[in-house]
């Protein structure tokens, strides 16, 4: 298991180059100047000469990628050219509020998934299937931002029981940040739950029809005992591979729900690093997203055979 | 498994029940404050150095010049009592008034006033008005001098009319005098210790700018002037809510979680308009949005182009379409509402396609494609994009339009890499630093659209011009060259809109765009 660990993050360093290489230089193939952003549309041309040679933007780009490369070697990811503050502080601050929300919410929306989809495919084809199908088509039509400001006028606004803005990290006061993130919470669980719910039930399907389930029924088992022992732990697979992209995809940054809710998050600053081609922040919001890809993927391959006994961690 | 959704249900259940008991308070400090938003973070807290509209506006409450804006563009006193300008037009002589302290305790003297000047005029220094106070601006200081402890004598290589204003102008930070413990022992700047009326709390990146009042505060007789006059902090706190989305900050203020929510966007309007509790100020602002083009290439290089371009567009319709009836329609790169706007500024360039058409064929244009470079930063720009579009099609202009974000946007204009662009120009209070954004030679200054020695020339005489009807009549004549040259074509003027919770009293938005929270009230009856 140890050797097969090492084995798999070894073999990410590579690939963690190669994102490396491609954030680096497709970073800057976007059209427009930091420096220019930085001090707006009437700066005088010398100061924004003088910004390129204090932020090193003046060097061969090959300078300045081996230099980038060399600090990121050493934990350094560099320093935010906006906000001037360390760029792995930000990342870690940053992490802290989209972790929680991320993790929280793909528990809750897997743990919907589980029980919606498995008693949808249980009673495939009767009316509450049909209801459990029309709410996962009806949560993956809703874009995720009008759900998050429909919550935030119900909840906030006619019925005053949740904050609107604001944000106190969870490493301050966990109970309140949890009123401050509830909203989030619940809008990024109902998004994410209605995929997740279809797989599941797609998958209990499949494991319905095959010919150990009838076994296991034809034995006198009870229905709780054929899902939760023989149905579960085989459809739930598939769900998991797709729990573990969800996941990664959510750590990279959840940038709609962030900025409706005004959550200082790492979704939010990538984009505000975007959009004033801040390129250390960039940089180091794509490589951490690429990072928690690994890891995640990772994790999940180690738990596929706790539910799936024909894979081995080889 | 019926026992399990029993066994949610109720979890749901106590959960909801909790929340209604709890009652949450939002993560704002203990004693009266004034929450206002910001849609985004600001660039630091160096006044003029590392800027944008929103910092320029907080930091005003930190931090005050010698002189300062008043409410109807023109310039008065403010750290400085008075001033003195010698017969040659080259020295300026502040008195400084008594009395008043920074926020850390220390007097304020001439030394501290030359320690800040010498700062910004520094080699390296990013003040956004060094290059105008050198010798290719406005005029160079060679000098800054301190003859007593109450008196700053600064010198320039040449008269300078548009000194002061400059001095006051917003986007310089006011010029803002700051002590120097507000730069650490390493020489890098720490935060503003100033002699505004609000004192600097705390800034977390992204979340919020606190402001703490400063009892110590030495105000000017009288009210509210622009950013000078009688400053009042009258609430303990003021609360900078860094809230991007607009929908998001409008559910705030109908909350009751934001009392001043500034720069509603016109599109947001519809949102609060109308609510219980919460009613409007607002003022027009002394900015331009319009169309830049350009002379050097292409089918618009062609003047007569460009004019069928000109009388193609209904100005007035698309300003009401585009700001929701809440700007100004107007063909003059000098505001409506600037002193200096006058019958030549007044009169709307209308809309006439027959002499757009005839126009069109003289100029022997075929339709070729003309990109029209946009943004939906202010989100304005894409509509009015789309408006001109459809509306240079009737006089047979084909328009394309090219939808970028801010940045590219932003590097396209710098290098001047476009057919015609959309773009605004933020509040400016005197008619050449209007023109100034415009007139230059293009060779050296991509930026610059219109470089016509007559027009050059006209633009440093207006400079150089310190009578009004004097200048009045150089900008008569700037308006006549502009609309036979075409250079830009102006759409509109906007409106600032501020939704303000009824506990509020005292605000007054202004022409200069930016928030004024001093002398601003909050009401128990939030």
């Amino acid at each position: 298991m140890i050797a097969y660990i090492l084995r798999r993050l070894l073999l990410a360093i590579p690939t963690l180059f190669i994102v490396a290489l491609m954030v680096f230089f497709l970073v800057r193939m976007i059209p427009g100047d930091p420096a220019q952003v930085m001090l707006g549309e009437g700066a005088d041309p010398a100061a924004i000469a003088a910004l390129h040679a204090e932020l090193g933007l003046d060097k061969p780009i090959y300078v300045q990628f081996a230099a980038w490369l060399g600090h990121v070697f050493s934990g350094d990811l560099g320093t935010s050219i906006t906000t001037g503050e360390p760029v792995s502080t930000l990342l870690i601050t940053r992490a802290e509020t989209t972790g929680v929300v991320v993790l929280i919410s793909v528990g809750l929306a897997t743990l919907i998934a589980i029980a919606a989809g498995t008693v949808a495919a249980w009673r495939r084809g009767s009316k509450l299937d049909l209801a459990v199908m029309s709410g996962a088509s009806l949560i993956l039509a809703v874009p995720s931002f009008w759900l998050g400001l429909l919550l935030l006028l119900v909840f906030g606004v006619w019925l005053r029981w949740l904050p609107v803005v604001g944000y106190i990290p969870f490493s301050e006061d966990p109970t309140g940040a949890l009123l401050f993130l509830i909203l989030p919470i619940v809008t990024l669980t109902i998004s994410e739950s209605g995929v997740l719910i279809r797989m599941m039930r797609s998958s209990a399907i499949d494991v319905l029809r095959l010919d150990y389930v009838t076994h296991a029924r034809a034995k006198g088992l009870s229905e709780r005992t054929v899902l939760a022992r023989h149905v579960f732990p085989n459809a739930f697979a598939p769900t998991l591979t797709l729990v573990g992209l969800t996941l990664g995809r959510l750590f990279g940054g959840i940038a709609v729900i962030e900025t409706v809710f005004t959550l200082p998050g790492l979704g939010r600053l990538m984009v505000t690093g975007v959009l004033s081609r801040d390129y250390p922040v960039v940089q180091g919001c794509l490589l951490f997203t690429a990072v928690i890809y690994v890891v995640v993927n990772l994790v999940v391959d180690l738990l596929y055979p706790l539910f799936d006994p024909r894979v081995t961690v080889e | 498994m019926r026992k399990a959704i029993a066994g949610l249900i109720l979890i749901a259940a106590g959960i909801l029940l909790g929340l209604m008991l709890l009652h949450p308070k939002a993560a704002a400090p203990a004693g009266p404050v004034l929450r206002a938003r910001l849609n985004a973070d600001i660039a630091s807290s160096d006044p003029g150095m590392k800027r944008d509209a929103n910092t320029d506006a907080v930091l005003l409450h930190v931090v005050e010049g010698l002189v300062a804006l008043r409410e109807d563009g023109s310039v008065g006193p403010m750290l400085a009592s008075g001033w003195t300008v010698s017969p040659d037009g080259r020295t300026y002589r502040f008195a400084l008034r008594h009395g008043i302290r920074f926020h850390n305790g220390a007097p304020l003297t001439s030394a501290d006033v030359k320690w800040s000047l010498d700062r910004y005029l520094a080699p390296g220094s990013r003040w956004r008005c060094k290059p105008d106070l050198s010798t290719s601006g406005i005029a160079a200081v060679t000098g800054v001098a301190t003859p007593d402890p109450f008196t700053v004598a600064i010198t320039l290589d040449r008269p300078a009319p548009l000194f002061l204003a400059t001095l006051a102008r917003l986007d310089c930070g006011g010029t803002g005098i700051a002590h120097r413990d507000s730069v650490g022992p390493d020489g890098k700047w720490r935060y503003p210790i100033g002699t505004g009326p609000f004192r600097w709390g705390e800034w977390r990146h992204n979340q919020y700018i606190d402001l703490v009042r400063y009892d110590g505060y030495q105000p000017l007789p009288g009210g509210t002037d622009g950013n000078g006059g009688g400053k009042h902090a009258l609430v303990d706190r003021i609360r900078f809510s860094i809230i991007p989305d607009g929908s998001a900050a409008s559910a705030a203020l109908l909350r009751g979680s934001l009392d001043v929510l500034d720069a509603l966007a016109p599109n947001e309007l519809g949102t609060v308009q109308g609510a219980a509790g919460i009613k409007f100020d607002s003022a027009m602002s002394s900015d331009f949005y319009c169309i830049l083009l350009q002379t050097r290439a292409g089918p618009l290089r062609d003047v007569r182009l460009r004019r069928a371009l000109a009388l193609s567009l209904d100005v007035a319709a698309l300003t009401r379409v585009v700001t929701h009836g809440t700007g100004i329609p107007d063909s003059s790169p000098i505001p409506a509402v600037n002193a200096f706007y006058g019958p030549a500024q007044r009169a709307l360039v209308t809309r006439d396609l027959p002499a757009a058409r005839a126009l069109v064929r003289a100029s022997g244009y075929h339709g070729e494609p003309i990109e029209l470079l946009t943004s939906h930063s202010p989100p304005e720009f894409y509509d009015a994009a789309i408006l001109v579009q459809a509306m240079a099609r009737d006089a047979g202009i084909n328009i394309q339009i090219v939808n970028l974000d801010w940045a590219t946007q932003l590097a396209r204009y710098s290098s001047g890499d476009y057919q015609a662009t959309m773009f605004g120009f933020s509040a400016r209070m005197d008619p050449s630093l209007m023109y100034n954004v415009l007139i230059g030679d293009r060779a050296t200054d991509p930026r610059k659209v219109w470089n016509a020695p007559e027009a050059i020339d006209l633009f440093h005489r207006s400079e150089a011009t310190g009578d009004r009807a004097g200048r009045q009549k150089i900008f008569d004549l700037l308006e006549q060259r502009f609309r036979a040259d075409v250079p830009a074509i102006v759409l509109y003027n906007t409106r600032r809109v501020t939704a303000l919770r009824q506990s509020v009293t005292g605000y007054r938005a202004w022409q200069a765009q930016s928030q004024r929270l001093w002398n601003v009230r909050v009401g128990a009856a939030r």
